[in-house]
């Protein structure tokens, strides 16, 4: 523990006057007063520096504050009027206004002022074209039923068990491939690499990579490879993209499939494309359908939603379709 | 909200929104192209509306779209306010509702718009609000502050009388 001594004796007065002096702390003090009586008359004279608290107020309080009558920019006669007359009061208030309006024949004359600025409605005024409002059905351009008798044929062809184009049209490949054998930092996105191999069976494998076996949905010939233009996008799984292929010539190819024809007049007569991207691009029932709705949802605001789900090796798994009114999920087979 | 919702919507509110477009803008012609363009709005949007909340949004589409008129014809005319204050003072008047029409015309637009709301329609400062975008308070005040503006008039009037 520091003494006390003159060189300090300061700070022990001032911890002794403001109580923070524990029992041997005081003890030391006493010592040190003991041996030198004349800092008693000091320790007085700073008991003596204490400042009383004066009892100061500010007069202006009530002048600073706000009424709910000076917010709404009225005087608060006026204020306390409408407010009684909107409903605004509360019980005690609106108890202390009417003890007021009893006394104060000039607030119950402005009063009925106020009750007479209510607005009646004005009975003999009516809306003269009401029938023409009125809606018979939602209104629907001509075209848009053949667009839809489209998107449900296009549909019910694609849900068909067994029956669908994309598994077993020669032209049509659909399968997963590794993200690196894409290259797509082209507009058009093709395949780097043209030595696929594909399997005999149903499945393949990618050269020199895991080994995944990824079942195509369809088989295409390997020297067409090269020319296909390729979709992806990716899989659930991670690393891997599916690649949707499409031919651009049907050169080796002279028929037409039924419904290649309905396509290809699909999209001619209903979607207005012109002749050369009919001929060189072939669509899928999925994407007619896709585009059918997207159609609908543009002119109708129906929000109708398709989409395809496909497993971890590529292949499609399940159909979804979701609407305001429907939910429904088709297992692909 | 289905068609015969919206029907019945016709039924009942095409008088009271072209009501309280007619006594806003005092222009019939005007206001019956409002209310057809806040039903067309009401008819587009039709699968989205809940029907129980129809009156609301056709008022709400009536306010914004009788605001923007009252913006362009103050922008054509900017004098016609002014006048019409004018006017309105020299007019003969024969009963209170007269005069409160003539006078109600003198009150700023959303003044105004909130008075016949809240008087035509019954409606809370709350649902005010959210018609016009307003707050709850902004409402009130214009309300209150339309009242003392009425009150006034009409107290002057009436002494004349």
């Amino acid at each position: 523990m520091i003494k006390t001594g003159l060189d300090n004796y300061e700070v022990w007065f001032l911890d002794f006057l403001e109580g923070n002096l524990n029992k041997s702390r005081l003890e030391e003090l006493d010592r040190f007063l003991s041996l030198h009586p004349e800092m008693k008359e000091e320790l007085h004279e700073m008991e003596l520096l204490h400042l009383p608290a004066e009892k100061i107020s500010f007069k202006g309080k009530s002048g600073l504050k706000h009424t709910p009558a000076d917010y709404a920019g009225v005087t608060e006669e006026d204020y306390q009027c409408i407010a009684f007359m909107e409903g605004d009061l509360n019980r005690s208030e609106q108890i202390r206004f009417k003890d007021q309006l009893k006394k104060d024949k000039n607030l119950k004359r402005k009063l009925y002022l106020f009750t007479r600025t209510r607005l009646v409605p004005d009975a003999s005024v009516f809306y003269p074209g009401r029938a023409r409002l009125k809606k018979k059905r939602r209104l629907v351009s001509a075209w848009i039923y053949p667009l839809a008798a489209a998107v449900v044929t296009g549909l019910a062809f694609w849900l068909w068990p067994g029956k669908t184009p994309e598994v077993n049209h020669p032209h049509y490949l659909q399968m997963a491939v590794k993200e690196s054998l894409l290259d797509l930092n082209k507009n058009d996105i093709t395949l780097k690499n043209s030595t696929i191999q594909l399997p005999a069976a149903p499945g393949f494998m990618i050269p020199g990579k895991e080994n995944r076996n990824i079942q195509p949905m369809a088989y295409l010939p390997r020297k067409s490879l090269h020319h296909l233009p390729v979709t992806a996008r990716q899989s659930d799984e991670p690393g891997v993209m599916l690649a949707e292929t499409r031919l651009i010539s049907k050169a080796d190819d002279t028929y037409e499939t039924l419904y290649e024809l309905a396509l290809r007049l699909f999209r001619e007569r209903i979607l207005g494309e012109p002749a050369e991207l009919v001929k060189k691009q072939q669509f899928t029932l999925w994407e007619v359908a896709d585009v059918g709705v997207q159609k609908l949802n543009n002119l109708m605001d129906t929000g109708i939603d398709i989409e395809r789900e496909y497993n971890s090796t590529g292949n499609l798994k399940k159909v979804n379709f979701n609407s305001r009114l429907l939910a429904l999920s088709l297992p692909h087979r | 909200m289905t068609v015969a919702d919206y029907n019945r919507c016709v039924d009942q509110y095409a008088d009271a929104v072209y009501r309280f477009l007619v006594k806003n803008i005092r222009d019939p012609e005007k206001a019956r192209d409002l209310v057809q363009d806040a039903f067309e709005k009401l008819w587009i949007n039709v699968d989205r509306v809940d029907a129980g909340k129809a009156k609301s949004y056709l008022f709400t589409t009536a306010y914004h779209k009788l605001i923007d008129q009252i913006r362009i014809d103050q922008r054509n005319r900017p004098m016609a306010e002014g006048m019409l204050g004018e006017y309105a003072h020299e007019q003969q008047y024969s009963d209170l509702k007269e005069i409160l029409e003539q006078v109600i015309v003198q009150l700023p637009p959303k003044q105004r718009s909130v008075v016949m709301m809240r008087d035509y329609e019954g409606y809370s400062y709350k649902e005010i609000a959210e018609i016009t975008g307003l707050t709850e308070s902004q409402v009130k005040v214009y309300i209150y502050r339309a009242r003392v503006f009425l009150k006034e008039k009409i107290g002057s009037v009436t002494m004349l009388v």
